[in-house]
């Protein structure tokens, strides 16, 4: 008989400290949330640069609002992405007046497509950027549902809105888009 | 686009740029998180001087020369100046000897030189 015999070895994770630093918990704010922040940004904006100064404006707002910031890691995603939406309406907002000066690029269509194969790619394009014209809160919501497969009641707690409103963005979102591809094709 | 319905899901997983494009460059997390930390920084450095330590200060050795001051002065000067204020209205106290039948008055004189005159009295109890 073999008698074994051991200590119980009692192991709980490290509390969860948050740097008290602002310079600090900013830098961690970055490093866990950037990537996600990131892939949400190039999504909202026409191109890599854009969504680079959107994620860069977005950290340096919550630089001006740390202590407000709240603690849990979900809870510090979802406060920057609804900063993230809040920049893209203000650039939303100044763009607006931009495009009502300028109808020739507002009404930009493309070239009409010969083939199968490039029908889907002017449609896959057009989709894009009528996605684009889209209102920010609107956009974020059809690219957190359709792309990045967050659920409708994961949205609004992000946004702070119902779900009901998620819905609403979502049907007439979906429907915007439509529209532009079954008029370019 | 099949049968003139849309799925708009669809088109938009094929032109996805992140999944085309992939994530941002190592170059581009370092220099942006130099600029983010910077602000931070920078922020940190404006709030805490000179701003509220210096509105403290002064707001200190004002009460402090105000409390100095008060105490300097005699405390007939500070009644007289304090009588002085008011908009040029005399006034003037008479008591008499102690031990005698004291009666105390107080006496105005308005800007139209009417001149009144209160006689308190000491056994008034109301």
């Amino acid at each position: 008989m073999t008698l074994m015999t051991g200590e119980v070895v009692v192991w709980s994770p490290a509390a969860d400290v948050r740097p008290a630093d602002p310079a600090e918990r900013l830098a961690a704010l970055f490093d866990v949330h950037h990537r996600r922040l990131y892939g949400l940004a190039r999504r909202m904006s026409g191109s890599a640069d854009a969504a680079r100064d959107l994620v860069q404006e977005t950290y340096l707002r919550a630089a001006q609002a740390v202590a407000s910031i709240p603690d849990d890691p979900a809870r510090e995603q979802a406060w920057l992405v609804r900063v993230m939406v809040n920049v893209c309406r203000d650039g939303w907002r100044r763009g607006a007046v931009r495009r009502r000066l300028d109808p020739v690029h507002a009404s930009e269509t493309l070239p009409r497509a010969a083939s199968d194969q490039e029908t889907v790619l002017v449609a896959r394009t057009t989709v894009w950027r009528a996605l684009g014209r889209l209102a920010p809160r609107r956009r974020a919501i059809v690219i957190l549902y359709e792309l990045e497969g967050t659920a409708i009641g994961d949205i609004a707690a992000m946004l702070r809105v119902s779900p009901v409103t998620v819905r609403w963005h979502l049907s007439l979102g979906r429907r915007e888009l439509a529209r532009a591809v079954m008029a370019d094709g | 686009m099949v049968d003139g319905t849309v799925n708009v899901g669809d088109l938009l997983r094929d032109g996805d740029p992140v999944a085309r494009e992939g994530g941002l460059s190592a170059d581009h997390v370092d220099a942006m998180r130099q600029a983010v930390i910077a602000a931070a920084l920078d922020r940190r450095a404006t709030t805490w001087w000179p701003g509220p330590l210096f509105v403290a200060a002064t707001v200190a050795a004002t009460l402090v020369a105000g409390v100095a001051l008060g105490r300097l002065l005699p405390a007939r000067d500070r009644t007289t100046s304090m009588l002085a204020r008011r908009a040029s209205v005399g006034t003037s106290a008479a008591r008499g000897n102690v031990g005698e039948d004291v009666k105390t008055q107080l006496q105005f004189a308005t800007p139209g030189g009417t001149r009144i005159i209160w006689v308190f009295d000491p056994d008034f109890n109301p």
